[in-house]
């Protein structure tokens, strides 16, 4: 079979020649994360370096089938979370906790280091205040050239759509826990 | 409290002390201790197996049942994908490179994007040829989760017999999920469904800025 890899047909450009997307994935429903996933294994297979942060989970998350199967890939997601805010005792130390995760991801975005970063669950620390909405977006839109990054989370604030170059909603139409009663399941959800 | 110890930023990977938070030492709920035993990889027989639809027209169907692969990979489920329309050609795409490094392959079944053909002879007999090897593939009960990709295209032409689909997902054996993508699913899909998400366009970025589908992104 005389096929032409598509990787020889469609080369990864360099870096100066992409055009680097602020990719965001928001509403109600299920897959944002997912899909933000689904770009990382994309991207994963043309060797391309990512990045991946998760504010509010905790590190109870690592023993997640993405995490470990990431891992397989040579890419880390660390979450920077301390579990879903409902849990929490304490405000004042989520907002820390952002704050302090705030600190390993500007450096992530200022560096040329990666092709890819994925910042998940970015708009909770945005909408609760934990961050500087408008420090955020400015460091995401001083990026390096070429850098893809992808922003999750419910509620994306309307700046944040605004710097987006595409931005999704999930909408809700059915779903198991609301309808059936059926928990999150492993390789699933988690 | 020690106060020196709220400055010190513990490594985020490393796992947690026990009932312990990584910040400042404090205790954490205890409904957080109990995550990771709840959520192990129940046997077979145990699981709740899900349709889980993907549609809408907005970008991220079928980025997102990737993802799901991603996870199910990594708890050790075997995975399944077959995509309808997408051609054998095209069969190197980043997800294929990077899934064949965790060891699943995902199997091509189309003739290419079939926007601009005019015949559809070729592309009804590979649709019906691809739907017999997924109700297999379904029925065989090999794997723990089967991903259809852009299956409701074929479907909602009247390639594939929708009455087989539905009885062929409602005896599958107990566990399976099956994920289903494709733009607009018709009400009979949603209503065999578990869990069905539409995919929105807000923004995108080749109607609002012209920017064409990337390598590493979109394919």
């Amino acid at each position: 079979m005389n096929k032409i890899p598509l990787k020889e047909k469609y080369p990864l450009l360099p870096r100066e020649e992409r055009t680097g997307l602020l990719i965001v994935n928001t509403g109600n429903g299920k897959g944002k994360t997912t899909a933000a996933l689904g770009v990382l294994l994309r991207a994963a297979g043309y060797d391309m370096k990512i990045a991946m942060f998760q504010f509010i989970k905790s590190s109870a998350a690592l023993s997640n089938g993405e995490h470990i199967a990431a891992k397989e890939l040579g890419i880390n997601i660390i979450p920077l979370g301390d579990g879903f805010t409902w849990l929490s005792e304490n405000i004042e130390e989520d907002k820390k906790l952002a704050e302090e995760g705030w600190k390993l991801v500007a450096p992530a975005l200022q560096s040329d280091e990666y092709d890819v970063v994925i910042l998940d669950e970015l708009t909770y620390p945005l909408t609760f205040g934990w961050l500087d909405k408008n420090a955020v977006i400015q460091a995401i839109k001083n990026r390096p050239k070429g850098m893809h990054v992808i922003a999750t989370g419910r509620n994306a604030p309307p700046e944040l759509i605004e710097a987006a170059d595409l931005a999704t909603e999930m909408h809700l139409i059915k779903h198991p826990f609301r309808e059936k009663g059926i928990g999150a399941q492993a390789g699933i959800e988690l | 409290m020690n106060s020196e110890n709220d400055d010190v930023r513990v490594d985020p990977t490393t796992p947690p002390v026990e009932g312990r938070s990584v910040i400042g030492n404090k205790k954490i709920p205890v409904p957080k201790k109990k995550q990771p035993r709840t959520y192990r990889v129940l046997p077979r027989d145990q699981r709740n197996g899900l349709v889980i639809i993907n549609t809408g027209d907005g970008k991220g169907k079928t980025t997102a049942a990737l993802g799901l692969l991603l996870r199910a990979t990594g708890r050790k489920m075997a995975v399944g994908m077959f995509q309808f329309i997408k051609s054998i050609k095209v069969a190197e795409c980043g997800e294929h490179l990077a899934a064949a490094r965790l060891g699943v392959s995902i199997v091509p079944l189309g003739a290419g994007c079939t926007l601009h053909h005019t015949d559809h002879t070729d592309n009804r007999s590979r649709a019906k040829s691809g739907w017999e090897i997924c109700k297999k593939a379904i029925q065989d009960g090999e794997f723990d989760i089967i991903i259809l990709d852009e299956f409701i295209s074929p479907v909602n032409r009247g390639w594939i017999d929708i009455n087989d689909i539905i009885s062929t997902l409602s005896s599958r054996p107990k566990g399976t999920h099956v994920v289903i993508t494709g733009r607009a699913a018709s009400e009979q899909l949603i209503e065999a469904a578990d869990l069905v998400t539409e995919m929105k366009v807000i923004k995108h970025p080749l109607h609002d800025s012209g920017i064409k589908a990337q390598v590493g992104i979109d394919v």
